[in-house]
């Protein structure tokens, strides 16, 4: 059986094709979900807003013109879904400094190198940077999405995706350093 | 003083898309021979490298979405489908007709349909907007419009309450008389004269919520 590209799910589920619906859901449901827990932090928020998701494809399936990759299209939905809650709830969001301010009280540096070891300083680094960071990284390392795919997502210039995601590099590295792991970079 | 290279710099800035390999050929190839030039690169390169394991690895780590969201999800857009099917049907039934009719004859049915229209917006009007005075009424009754104009629209029967209080609260619309024979209740929406017919069509773009939205031709009693 062969395996129907994203655009031609897309254009059965414009003409309200079920079953393309529960093909494309399949593919990319839990992506786009994990896209969402990274934003909201929040995993029965972040699931509603999934399903938002999911229900404005299925509505405006027909409006779908092929000018970015299905993938970059639902994650770009789900960006703004994310934000707009967000910024209905300004103060549900925590900014990486809040978070390492928080770390540092609960960890010194030389404790949370005795705790966990250099893998989980990575992951506890990645999760302390700021939204806008973690977005960079997830939709580069995580989704691998090309330069022009992030651009799209994120509304802003490539040029900027680069940047944003050397400042975002760095920032872990300065994170790391805080932990007591010395990378040797920027 | 050293100028920093552009190209030395830009190549740090690819580097995490080489790891994931979504460099296009030209950027990868140029890449590859400043990383064999430069061991400090492959360095850096090997640090992005660790970066995505572990992001990879972090996202994993996050789970699935749970049967309850998508049986929810489905469950939308079944009843979606189904508003689709009972606005669809007769639509569609109208529109295979019409498809086979001639030009003059489709031509003459478009004429006789609008003197048709015409007339039952007459009739509408005289009918069932004509009633009868009340023998009393309060002062706060009178009828009035405080801005804004009256339209008419009949509710799908499938259409939920709160589907129709969001077609409403979109619409900034509010009920302010009905139902009125044909299940027809009188809206008065925010719009002007100018706007009406915007807010006419986003409301019959609502098949699963709204069967049908017309203007009111004259001030209701």
């Amino acid at each position: 059986m062969s395996v129907l590209a994203d655009e031609e799910l897309i254009r059965r589920i414009a003409e309200g094709d079920r079953l393309a619906m529960q093909g494309l859901y399949t593919r990319h449901s839990t992506a786009v979900y994990r896209f969402l827990v990274r934003i909201v932090r929040d995993p029965t928020r972040a699931e509603d807003l999934m399903s938002d998701v999911f229900f404005d494809v299925w509505r405006q399936a027909d409006r779908y013109e092929g000018r970015a990759s299905v993938t970059t299209w639902m994650l770009t939905i789900a960006r703004f879904k994310a934000l707009s809650t967000l910024r209905r709830r300004p103060h549900e969001t925590l900014e990486d400094d809040e978070v390492g301010a928080l770390e540092d009280d609960a960890d010194t540096p030389e404790v949370a190198l005795q705790k966990a070891d250099k893998s989980d300083a990575m992951r506890r680094c990645l999760e302390a940077l700021s939204n806008e960071h973690r977005m960079v990284i997830d939709l580069v390392y995580y989704h691998e999405l090309g330069v022009e795919e992030v651009a799209q997502v994120l509304d802003i210039p490539a040029g900027t995706v680069k940047t944003r995601l050397f400042h975002a590099r760095k920032r872990l590295s300065a994170l790391l350093s805080k932990a007591g792991i010395d990378r040797g970079w920027p | 003083m050293t100028t920093p290279d552009p190209e030395r710099a830009e190549d740090d800035l690819l580097l995490p898309w080489h790891a994931t390999g979504r460099l296009d050929r030209g950027e990868a190839d140029r890449l590859d021979a400043a990383l064999a030039r430069e061991p400090d690169l492959a360095r850096r390169l090997n640090l992005a490298k660790t970066e995505q394991r572990e992001t990879v690895a972090l996202n994993e780590a996050l789970g699935a979405p749970s049967r309850r969201s998508r049986d929810g999800l489905f469950e939308r857009i079944d009843a979606d489908l189904a508003g689709r099917r009972t606005s669809g049907g007769w639509l569609a039934r109208i529109g295979a007709m019409l498809a086979g009719l001639s030009p003059p004859v489709l031509a003459g049915t478009a004429l006789a349909a609008s003197l048709l229209i015409l007339l039952q917006g007459g009739l509408l009007t005289s009918t069932w907007l004509g009633t009868p005075a009340p023998s009393y009424e309060t002062a706060s009754h009178r009828e009035t419009e405080p801005g804004g104009t009256v339209i008419l629209v009949a509710f799908a029967s499938q259409a939920t309450a709160e589907r129709i209080a969001d077609t409403l609260r979109e619409a900034k619309g509010s009920i302010v008389d009905g139902p009125r024979a044909g299940n027809l209740y009188r809206v008065r929406i925010a719009a002007d004269a100018g706007a009406l017919s915007a807010t006419l069509d986003r409301l019959r773009a609502q098949p699963g919520v709204v069967q049908l939205a017309v203007p009111e031709t004259a001030p209701a009693r």
